[in-house]
């Protein structure tokens, strides 16, 4: 695969047979497995199988396609046609979140939460327009290598390598704590296991081949997560209407779903439910108002409850949890505070009636609907930047043959991207209409396994519980967790167990191709950014492949250490890169090819202040982030501008960031005679 | 090679760029038009329906990528086309 320096023709053909062959005996391995569930195979050993062929899979591509030849270490010997190069950016770009999270997000908030992806896709116009096309035709290996060049010298090439390293190593934390939850699922070993056991096959594949091995790596993953993906929802949507088309399928559930909706509105159980609820909440304001006093009653309170409950041999379930309850108790009253302000949040929310899933702007929070369209617009435009800004995205563009492949592949990559990212809202409705119809009003005895089997998993993932007692199942009684949706769609519909794998082993595919390019553009704006270019210059290319892949090895380490830290909140993690990205990368490499008369010192400002702009906003708008830097306490309210989240921060920095540029430079020499004609140079056609 | 040969390449070279920028302009546009300004008036526009789905709804899932990826392909083919042209006077000057 992708070995031979044949002509394009018969390159081509040769890679449609061996990704076809590849295709096919994934299914065959898939329908082997589903053989032997029949025959009797126990859940956990379909589980390990799916680990360990896959891992092995992406491991034996890796090991056919070593080298150490840079130009095929760094860019895959500049020769993946386009169909293939989007392949595998859209892997590339799906990481774990996109996979997992979308859709179960698009449940929970409906309209706002396509945000998400209308921000994901619409970045890629920005990159096929100003760009993808630039990048390649520049030729070099890395971003900052193109920053170094265009702004003349080493200070912006080391800035980039500053805000590369950031944002691609905020999100590989993210992915690597993702490999290590899907694995612990799938398989029961440990996460810290799950992780190391990920990470080899990740390494195998990038330190051997760089480039070229996550290339065509990334085309084998997309092909297996694209297939995890679609075959659940077409399943579902079969199962529900008869239409083998989501989409259609979804349209139709809909107009059910928004009407069961009103009905659950007003519907007098639900109501007695939301009730119960909304007294819960004010006992936690009650109590987090009368603290510090609360502090030492509550906690003398639980001891007796629980004492007294020992004495009265009350249910085992009940000791247990009055148990739980004692062991988490608040260690100090700042604790309290924190842990009880939103819990009284969490009550406060299921308090109010389910919002209509195709209604915009109608949150369950307390913001009026022009605040929600302000944070929406925000997110949109925050995400459209930082996908156009991210490095590990942008170097893909350099692998492709020519320029005008390097816009095809831009095309491919979004057309792929879209065949997951427009099923996720049809698959949110499907799971919303099951829901509704299949577990809202059954009485508990009857609960079907799967609820059970994830809220033995984890009880955040799903948790049922009969608050007013009458042994029906009420909406406001049901919390589920984002994951779930797409985890346990399959057993939702009703599918073998070996389908729950496959989509366990599509996640597995999606986290480990984006930590594929994660690792290689970190090891790269080390060693070839920084050492070789900076430091030592006169390295010899195997030397600097070697140094590479030494570089490799330690940012993999670090990570998966990172990851076993289990960092405090994943999804605002992989914002804060978007963020990132957005303001330190897109604004310079924009100005860049389409101002002449951008400098270097514009160049350089600007990275920085949209940096550090985007930085002050999320540290002052984001509460535990606030905690930890200036030591404000997390139940301080905190001061948005205009209502929007610190997720969408880089909209703050990136207009900074191109402000500064116009300004500095203006206010500094033009750039040399040389530079500008490089720009010419961008400028013209092959 | 005559001697206004080097004004005309570049006269021949900014009009390409000049090109290539309107080109950029009217897609930006398109896409500021799907995306943006759907989202903006989305409550507005909740009562019309498309396909079974609300308007608003239906945009920012499908309609809106639906352009992007319209838009994407449009400026891959226009530019190849452009490309192409330019190529040919080159070599045909030179």
């Amino acid at each position: 695969m992708g070995l031979s320096t044949q002509q394009p023709r018969t390159q081509a053909a040769q890679l449609f047979r061996g990704y076809t062959a590849y295709t096919l005996g994934f299914i065959a391995l898939v329908a082997l497995l589903a053989a032997l569930e029949v025959l009797g195979l126990a859940r956990q050993w379909i589980g390990y199988a799916f680990l360990l062929s896959t891992v092995a899979l992406y491991a034996g591509i890796g090991i056919m396609c070593r080298t150490s030849d840079p130009v095929e270490y760094y860019v895959a010997g500049r020769r993946v046609p386009a169909l293939y190069n989007g392949m595998a950016t859209a892997a590339d770009w799906m990481s774990v979140a996109s996979f997992i999270g979308i859709a179960g997000t698009l449940y929970l908030t409906g309209y706002n939460g396509l945000a998400y992806i209308l921000g994901w896709t619409g970045g890629y116009v920005l990159v096929a327009l100003f760009l993808a096309p630039y990048l390649r035709k520049f030729g070099g290996y890395t971003i900052p290598d193109f920053l170094g060049a265009r702004y003349e010298g080493n200070l912006t090439r080391l800035i980039g390598v500053l805000c590369a390293v950031l944002c691609s190593f905020i999100y590989l934390v993210a992915q690597i704590y993702g490999v290590g939850i899907i694995t612990t699922r799938m398989t029961g070993i440990s996460f810290e296991l799950g992780i190391f056991i990920g990470l080899g096959g990740v390494l195998v594949c990038s330190f051997l081949g760089g480039m070229r091995a996550v290339t065509w790596t990334q085309v084998g993953q997309y092909i297996i997560l694209v297939i995890a993906y679609l075959v659940p929802v077409v399943w579902l949507a079969v199962k529900q209407t008869g239409e083998p088309i989501p989409q259609v399928a979804a349209s139709a559930v809909l107009q059910q779903v928004t009407e069961r909706e009103r009905e659950l509105t007003h519907d007098e159980a639900e109501r007695q439910v939301r009730a119960l609820w909304q007294k819960r909440a004010e006992l936690m304001q009650a109590r987090v108002d009368s603290l510090p006093l609360s502090f030492e009653e509550e906690k003398q309170q639980l001891h007796w409850r629980l004492l007294r409950a020992r004495a009265n041999d009350a249910p085992m379930a009940e000791i247990r949890a009055l148990e739980r309850e004692h062991a988490n108790y608040p260690q100090s009253i700042e604790a309290a505070r924190t842990a009880w302000t939103k819990a009284r949040d969490d009550f406060g929310s299921r308090a109010s009636p389910p919002v209509p899933h195709a209604d915009p702007f109608a949150g369950k929070n307390r913001d009026s609907p022009e605040a929600a369209r302000n944070n929406f617009l925000a997110i949109v435009l925050c995400l459209m930047l930082g996908t156009a800004g991210l490095p590990h995205i942008l170097m893909r563009s350099l692998t492709t043959p020519s320029v005008s492949e390097a816009r095809k592949s831009v095309f491919w990559s979004l057309l792929f991207i879209l065949l997951l990212y427009m099923t996720a809202p049809a698959l949110a409705i499907l799971i919303k209409y099951e829901i509704y119809s299949d577990l809202v009003g059954i009485p508990f005895a009857e609960l079907p396994a799967w609820v059970n089997a994830w809220s033995a998993v984890d009880r955040s993932l799903i948790s049922i519980v009969d608050l007013n007692r009458d042994g029906i199942v009420q909406l406001a009684e049901v919390q589920l967790g984002a994951d779930v949706v797409v985890l346990a769609a399959p057993e939702i519909g009703g599918l073998p167990y070996v389908i729950s794998g496959l989509v366990a082993a599509g996640a597995l595919a999606a986290a480990l191709s984006t930590a594929d390019g994660l690792l290689l553009t970190l090891s790269n704006a080390l060693s070839h950014d920084t050492l070789f270019r900076v430091v030592s210059p006169r390295m010899g290319a195997g030397r600097q492949v070697i140094l590479s892949k030494m570089l490799l090895l330690v940012v993999a380490f670090a990570a998966a250490w990172a990851a076993t830290r289990t960092p405090a909140d994943i999804l605002f993690l992989v914002g804060a890169a978007f963020s990132f990205a957005a303001a330190c990368f897109f604004p310079v490499l924009v100005m860049g090819v389409f101002w002449k008369r951008a400098n270097k010192y514009g160049a350089a400002a600007g990275m920085l202040s949209g940096l550090i702009v985007t930085i002050y906003y999320m540290v002052q708008a984001q509460p535990w982030l606030r905690e930890l830097v200036l030591g404000i306490p997390i139940g301080v309210p905190v001061e948005l501008w205009w209502h929007i989240q610190p997720i969408a921060a880089g909209v703050f920095g990136a207009p900074v960031a191109f402000v500064v540029i116009v300004l500095v430079s203006w206010a500094t020499p033009a750039p040399l005679a040389v530079t500008q004609q490089m720009v010419d140079y961008l400028r013209q056609p092959d | 090679m005559t001697p206004n040969a080097i004004p005309k390449a570049c006269d021949r070279a900014a009009s390409y760029w000049r090109r290539n920028l309107i080109f950029i302009l009217c897609l930006l546009l398109v896409w500021l038009l799907v995306s943006f300004v759907p989202a903006y008036f989305a409550r507005e526009l909740n009562g019309i329906y498309l396909f079974g789905w609300p308007f608003p709804f239906w945009m920012a899932a499908f309609g809106a990528q639906f352009c992007f990826l319209l838009i994407i392909g449009l400026y891959a083919w226009g530019m190849d086309r452009m490309d192409r042209r330019e190529r040919r006077d080159r070599d045909q000057e030179s």
